[in-house]
């Protein structure tokens, strides 16, 4: 049985964001071993 | 950012993703001197997914009208925008795994977390038995 706060943890870690080069980096490797504060910002500038 | 060095202690990694394209993250680290890790998102997607609020009413509501006017009061000066202007902000704490331990969507421009909370949010990994190696 899946809580839904763990369903968006899923959802999340099938996305994919850009680095500087533009490569794509999947968000699942960002949290699969050790635990992360993902902070989405507001526009850069 | 105050906060990194306690987010790292507690063994989790700070990420930032903004809605704006790769070319704009080397001016972001500029401006903020944040060398931590760094991604964008154009596309919106992983906003959308996390529920985050875009819109005007957002950018435009009363108390980020407020608290901006405060900032520009205190020298703070936005500069050229990169990124969706619309799209507001949010702090996840995540993992390890498929698992979400706090989460924070920012109702609207200026609105922030509980940092003491975010970093309550990070689980502590369990204690080695025995001497250490």
């Amino acid at each position: 049985m899946h809580r839904m706060d763990d369903l968006l943890a899923g959802a999340l870690a099938r996305l994919t964001v850009l680095d500087e080069t533009g490569a794509v980096v999947p968000l699942k490797g960002l949290w699969a071993e050790r635990p992360v504060v993902l902070a989405f910002v507001r526009h850069f500038g | 950012m105050a906060r990194l060095p306690e987010i790292e202690r507690r063994g989790a990694t700070m990420v930032v993703v903004g809605p704006a394209k790769p070319e704009h993250i080397a001016a972001f680290r500029q401006v903020t001197g944040y060398g931590g890790a760094l991604y964008v998102d154009p596309s919106l997607r992983t906003f959308r997914t996390a529920g985050l609020v875009h819109g005007w009413a957002s950018t435009y509501h009363p108390l980020a009208v407020v608290k901006g006017v405060k900032a520009f009061a205190q020298g703070f000066r936005q500069g050229a925008r990169q990124g969706d202007v619309a799209q507001q902000g949010g702090t996840f704490v995540l993992g390890p795994g498929d698992r979400l331990r706090y989460e924070w969507r920012d109702g609207f421009a200026g609105d922030n977390p509980d940092l003491d909370a975010v970093v309550q949010a990070i689980p502590t990994p369990p204690a080695r038995r025995g001497p250490e190696a």
